[in-house]
């Protein structure tokens, strides 16, 4: 295309004067890979940016999304516009379907644990230790005798006292 | 795209409208300007035609409304979330300062920030000239889309690009 050409196209083309096909022959000029005149480089951006936008596409898995939503609707029902709003429906009931089973279905169980101790370290280490322990464990059952006694004769006392008051 | 129906089950559909679903995405992209919202848009334009499909008896340009569609289902998005797009007025539609180091951007910076001048464009312009340059639709079709006369359709065409222009002009211009 010669410069006076494109020149022409590009004026009519921003009073709004051209045609669809006018508006292509620019695009090519542009995007065709030729060599643009100097002082027309400040208009390239702007068909380049144009052609860029007419390869946005939707994702190639958008059409079966839509299709599979065409295919629930076989009895012409009104379907819903968020297929994933109703599928976190149902997921989430089948959590709660799943944990009421587990709960139901699980053996009953009892609180039978205890924190584990360490026996070692009361064990003696010694036979000297040892008999230390044991006379230890003798004078504590004593003195728990010797409190009984006292106690019983404290009590057989408080007896006698109040049988006394009585004759 | 020109069909005249009296049903239509999910093989016509399928052959019919799904076929147009990147101009919708194309065109709930440049009105939402998210890729994650455009797309459950034209999932949703897309069941929304599927529901009432028995009202595609009526329709002869089958692509030019469901293209009328999107343009209102987004519109109606960006109301819902207050965008905004919806409140900003001509003042606010001034075109972008141009930085003296705006010289120095490379020609890929200069194409994405051609893009957002044209996001950033009063609705009616910007999606006019999308539909036109973009699209390629012919004025009678973008009238039909856009439920818009055929001189306000050209006005707003001559206003956008006019302000691309004036953009490309100062930039290089401060270069």
């Amino acid at each position: 295309m010669d410069r006076t050409t494109i020149i022409q196209l590009i004026n009519r083309y921003f009073e709004g004067t051209t045609s669809l096909e006018e508006e292509a022959q620019i695009s090519a000029y542009f995007n065709g890979g030729g060599v643009v005149e100097d002082d027309l480089l400040m208009y390239q951006p702007l068909f380049q940016s144009i052609s860029l936008e007419k390869e946005l596409q939707l994702p190639p898995t958008f059409d079966q999304l839509v299709l599979d939503q065409l295919e629930e609707d076989s009895n012409g029902r009104v379907i819903s516009l968020k297929p994933w709003r109703r599928w976190m429906s149902v997921a989430a009931g089948v959590a709660v379907l799943l944990v009421g089973l587990l709960w139901i279905l699980s053996p009953p169980t009892t609180t039978t644990e205890t924190a584990a101790i360490d026996w070692s370290q009361y064990e003696p280490g010694t036979p000297e230790e040892a008999m230390e322990l044991y006379k230890m464990a003798i004078m504590k059952v004593g003195s728990s005798l010797n409190e009984g006694a006292k106690t019983a004769a404290s009590k057989v006392q408080r007896i006698d006292e109040v049988v006394q008051f009585f004759e | 795209m020109y069909f005249l129906l009296t049903t239509m089950d999910k093989k016509a559909f399928k052959k019919q409208v799904l076929p147009v679903k990147d101009k919708l995405y194309r065109l709930a992209f440049r009105l939402l300007q998210e890729v994650n919202e455009a797309q459950d848009a034209v999932q949703e334009v897309l069941i929304k035609l599927w529901n009432q499909r028995q009202k595609l008896a009526g329709v002869n340009n089958i692509e030019a409304w469901a293209m009328r569609v999107t343009r209102n289902h987004c519109l109606d998005r960006l109301r819902a979330r207050k965008n905004r797009l919806e409140q900003l007025d001509e003042r606010q539609h001034q075109l972008p300062a141009v930085e003296p180091s705006s010289v120095e951007l490379d020609r890929q910076e200069m194409v994405m920030q051609v893009r957002q001048l044209m996001n950033r464009l009063p609705e009616n312009q910007r999606l006019v000239m999308h539909l036109r340059d973009i699209e390629g639709y012919t004025y009678k079709e973008i009238m039909e889309i856009l439920d818009m006369p055929e001189n306000q359709v050209k006005t707003n065409l001559f206003r956008a690009r006019k302000k691309m222009r004036a953009y490309l002009l100062k930039t290089v211009n401060y270069g």
